[in-house]
């Protein structure tokens, strides 16, 4: 309609030229539809009773912070009952000696930073010896966010030993044959797709409970992305220096080798990046299906109501993460 | 790298007779029916310094990617060496020529030095060449090439994308000479440079080709410098071989018949900042008819 209208005018003045409207009629009745779908879709996702719980919450701690008295709301209390029950977070870790075992011998097998404590029982009154390691939990808590991100580390290796036949196949101007360059870009949408957590419980299942599981879950998830990131980034590459090195006829490895890998460099410092990080934050949760690191430890507390413990796994969790998130923007800075 | 660059170890001069590219009928006849290439037959000696000129879209570029397979002929041939080009022998032939680009065409992210190096990989093993292990002598000749065209050792391993663009068409020569090719294809060397530097650039490759005694072949729009240091001009139009002669012989009909105006009007076309395309809009008056028969 509007189309026709610009057709047939060539031959007119300026002036009356079809000018297009920004908005139109059209525009007005997608946007109500969308609104209408948002509308039934809030409802059935409880968006509307979140707003007004967050509403109350909101207005309770500006009444608060003014002066005046109001009932605490449902996610205050939340926050309240959450901030209670977790400070002071959980760094220090007690175990009966009875519970060591009968081989344990005070004066040989004391760990590292660690003392003995005798106590009444609470009920009974009789002395009990305890086993006090005053940042027992945190150096455990510590250790396996280590193990987590070796998990992330072996993840990742996996993804770029995988993805490099998987960029070799998908990359449609280096790609063997047609057929290879289908399977390979379906390769990559197939592992994309597949969630880690989906994939790391059938690992949990091949391989039994255990970090092994979390790296082939993280490796083989991760590699689709590598895959298809560095095959489109080669596609994308300037393809001039590329032309001058078939001239001198150079085989298509070695233009990859000297044409593309140099032009795509940067790229792929910055993918790499990206999925170590990404595979940190990741491996973190996949614990909750036993594949092993952190989130079993995590899920286990949590699970409890052992609040002070969640939160000490919480806070190792944040601060790696902005620690690996430094180290690797300043390696790049450097490679780049 | 300790090495003394110095010209007078480049290889000694290697000439040889006969014709290193004949053309047989060659035509290129693009989708949309342009006619690239009409039936051009053309052969160079080994040795010779070749320049081809014509308006844009003649067909020079076409001519000169005929030679390495960058273009695929409807039908005729070219050889390469008495070999027909074809894409069994493409490889094989490749390795044996040597192409300098309008744009240059470095991997700005290498270093001088590896971009020189580029131009040995067909002749370096596929892991070797990988692990960028090349032999120490191709090394050696490519820091004399660079010494040659007048690139500094600091500047060895710079990226390229930090040189000018002068620079860098020189580290594109030196890539070009290091395999020791029979022919050198130059598509515009300089087009994207400034007159001076244009000037060396040309001069650098006519010198190092005849230490080498590789046969040179450029396409190029501007008509003096091709009289300037060709051994032989070429004139193309619409895809047919116009003029074939020594530099002397490009008189001013010639000239008209090439670009369809004389060369005072082309010189003066451009010092008014026309290009050649504007040039071209003026030959029509003045097309001969068998050109337009084609276009």
């Amino acid at each position: 309609m509007m189309n026709a209208r610009l057709k047939h005018n060539g031959s007119r003045p300026p002036e009356e030229w079809g000018i297009r409207r920004p908005f139109h009629w059209g525009h007005a009745l997608v946007i109500c539809l969308l609104m209408a779908a948002l509308a039934y879709s809030a409802d059935r996702t409880d968006i509307g009773e979140g707003v007004a719980m967050s509403t109350d919450a909101a207005l309770t701690g500006l009444a608060n912070l003014v002066g005046f008295e109001r009932e605490p709301s449902a996610v205050g209390r939340g926050i309240s009952s959450f901030a209670q029950r977790s400070w002071p977070i959980v760094v220090s870790r007690e175990r009966r000696v009875d519970d060591l075992g009968r081989n344990f011998d005070p004066d040989a097998d004391m760990p590292w930073w660690s003392h003995i404590e005798t106590r009444p029982h609470p009920v009974t009154g009789e002395p009990i010896e305890y086993l006090v390691q005053p940042v027992g939990y945190l150096t455990y808590v510590v250790g396996l966010m280590v193990t987590t991100i070796e998990i992330a580390i072996w993840g990742t290796l996996l993804a770029l030993f995988l993805a490099i036949p998987l960029t070799y196949c998908s990359a449609s101007n280096y790609t063997p044959h047609p057929l290879l360059y289908v399977l390979g870009r379906s390769l990559c949408s197939l592992s994309r797709a597949v969630p880690e957590l989906i994939s790391a419980l059938i690992f949990v299942v091949l391989f039994g409970v255990g970090p092994f599981a979390g790296v082939l879950a993280l490796g083989f998830h991760t590699a689709g992305f590598l895959g298809k990131f560095f095959a489109d980034d080669i596609e994308n590459a300037d393809r001039g220096p590329q032309e001058a090195l078939h001239c001198s006829g150079a085989n298509p490895v070695k233009v990859l080798r000297f044409a593309v890998l140099p032009q795509i460099m940067p790229q792929v410092f910055a993918y790499v990046q990206y999925i170590l990080e990404r595979n940190v934050r990741t491996a973190t949760v996949l614990g909750i299906v036993g594949a092993g690191g952190i989130g079993l430890e995590l899920i286990g507390q949590w699970n409890m109501y052992k609040y002070g413990h969640a939160a000490t796994i919480l806070l190792v969790i944040f601060v790696t993460v902005v620690i690996l998130e430094h180290i690797t923007q300043r390696l790049r800075r450097r490679i780049i | 790298m300790s090495t003394t660059p110095s010209t007078t170890h480049l290889h000694s001069l290697r000439y040889k007779a006969g014709a290193v590219i004949r053309f047989a009928n060659t035509t290129k006849c693009w989708q949309d029916g342009t006619l690239a290439l009409d039936s051009v037959n053309l052969e160079l000696a080994s040795g010779e310094c070749c320049i081809v000129i014509g308006p844009s879209g003649a067909g020079k570029t076409t001519l000169l990617r005929s030679i390495n397979g960058l273009v695929t002929l409807t039908s005729g041939s070219v050889l390469f060496n008495g070999e027909r080009v074809t894409r069994r022998s493409l490889r094989r032939i490749r390795s044996r020529i040597g192409m300098v680009h309008q744009q240059f065409n470095l991997v700005g992210r290498l270093p001088v030095m590896d971009n020189v190096m580029t131009g040995m990989l067909s002749k370096t093993g596929t892991l070797r060449s990988l692990l960028k292990l090349f032999p120490r002598a191709d090394v050696q000749r490519a820091c004399r090439l660079l010494a040659q065209v007048g690139l500094e050792e600091s500047q060895l391993y710079r990226r390229a994308m930090y040189l000018s663009g002068g620079q860098q068409q020189r580290v594109a020569i030196a890539r070009a000479f290091i395999s020791r090719p029979d022919l050198v294809l130059a598509d515009e060397p300089v087009a994207s440079l400034d007159p001076t530097t244009s000037e060396d650039i040309l001069h650098l490759v006519r010198s190092v080709s005849r230490q080498t005694g590789a046969t040179v072949l450029c396409s190029l729009h501007q008509v003096e410098l091709a009289r300037q240091f060709a051994d032989r001009i070429i004139g193309m139009r619409a895809g047919r071989l116009v003029f074939d002669g020594p530099p002397e012989s490009l008189t001013d009909p010639v000239m008209r018949e090439i670009y369809g105006t004389t060369a005072k009007n082309v010189a003066a076309a451009r010092e008014h900042g026309r290009d050649n395309r504007t040039a071209r809009v003026d030959e029509a008056s003045v097309r001969p008819s068998h050109v337009a028969e084609l276009t």
